[in-house]
């Protein structure tokens, strides 16, 4: 057997248990959402698997939400266990990432077809208390979905 | 009490988590999650790291640190890396091509490889079947890379021991 050509490609995205009803919906949220700022403070928004693959993605280069996707599902891991050491809880509900030039913002979603987690790029423009509402809109319509 | 930093890489499902899990003297922490790909024939999965400890006599310790061992997770590999005194990299027999994950990590660790101590560790070897312990060695000795290449079932403590014996001999010479 020639053990390289039975390899697989790694998959892009995830194939387990997110139909495309499933992206769609995703999709046309994140989109909604981000249409809310006008183009003003918020980047782009990304949906992921909890291990770290894209489901659905706006306003966001495919190569940025990839990779966004697969540090969002490292950290988000990393600040559950950091929530559990520390007693404050079992799953973080928000981390805020702030760099020179805006911020990154990752929440979990706790949704009937698997985990997941909502980043959300903003600049130092945003409207944290609007951009945070609108967020955690999309956090629970994900989650009944 | 004087401290060493150890990590465990390599390839998806080689047993990283498992291994830090069989030796360590504190419940490690891990950050495993529900898997969503099929084709890593597991439910769950390493996205941020393992970490666990264990103490060799009274003056010394080992952090062991676990990566994740997908690729697309390989910033946390350098983000590990860093400090490191020794690495021990795991790859499971039974995946397609073995050589080539291991010539993946063999290739995104090898400054920690030159500069410090490894061990190849192959996991869940099927000894009938190709490529045979010798080929994996073979395999290092074309990528003049010098490091003990052993086979091991680290679900077993003694096991995993042995390998942390032969990283840190291999620190001691180096030292
Ligand atoms: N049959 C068999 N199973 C093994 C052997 N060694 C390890 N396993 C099993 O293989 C699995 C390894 O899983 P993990 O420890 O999560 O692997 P990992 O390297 O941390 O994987 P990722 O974090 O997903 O990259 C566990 O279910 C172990 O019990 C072996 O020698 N034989
Ligand atoms: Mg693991």
């Amino acid at each position: 057997m020639n053990a390289a050509a039975a390899r697989t490609a790694p998959p892009r995205s995830s194939p387990k248990s997110i139909d495309d009803d499933l992206r769609a919906k995703a999709k046309s949220l994140l989109e909604q959402f981000v249409n809310q700022f006008g183009g003003v403070g918020v980047w782009g928004a990304v949906i992921s698997t909890v291990d770290g693959f894209d489901v659905a993605m706006a306003s966001m280069p495919e190569a940025e939400g990839t990779k966004l996707s697969a540090m969002a599902s490292s950290i988000s891991a990393i600040g559950d266990m950091a929530v559990q050491e520390v007693g404050t809880g079992k799953y973080h509900q928000c981390i805020t990432i702030e760099g020179a030039d805006g911020y990154i913002f990752i929440l979990n979603i706790s949704c009937s077809a698997g985990p997941m987690i909502l980043s959300i790029a903003a600049s130092k423009e945003a409207m944290l208390g609007k951009l945070m509402y609108y967020a955690r809109q999309v956090v629970e319509k994900m989650t009944k979905a | 009490m004087i401290e060493h930093k150890i990590i465990f890489t390599g390839s998806v499902g080689a047993g990283k988590t498992t291994a830090i899990q069989s030796i360590s003297e504190i419940p490690p922490v891990r950050t495993d999650v529900l898997s969503s790909d099929l084709t890593i024939g597991k439910d769950m999965t390493t996205v941020g790291l393992d970490y666990g400890e264990i103490s060799l006599g009274e003056t010394e310790r080992l952090r062991l640190y676990g990566t994740p061992g997908q690729e697309r997770f390989a910033f946390m590999w350098r983000i590990l890396a860093q400090g490191a005194l020794g690495v021990v990299i795991l790859v499971d027999h039974t995946r397609p091509d073995p050589l080539l994950d291991l010539a993946l990590y063999l290739d995104h660790f090898k400054a920690l490889i030159r500069e410090t101590a490894c061990v190849v560790v192959i996991s869940k070897m099927v000894e009938s079947h190709s490529p045979l312990l010798e080929d994996f060695s073979e395999f290092m000795r074309q990528k003049q890379m010098v490091c003990p290449v052993i086979q091991a079932d680290v679900r077993d403590r003694e096991q995993v021991l042995w390998i942390l014996d032969l990283l840190l001999v291999q620190m001691e010479t180096r030292q």
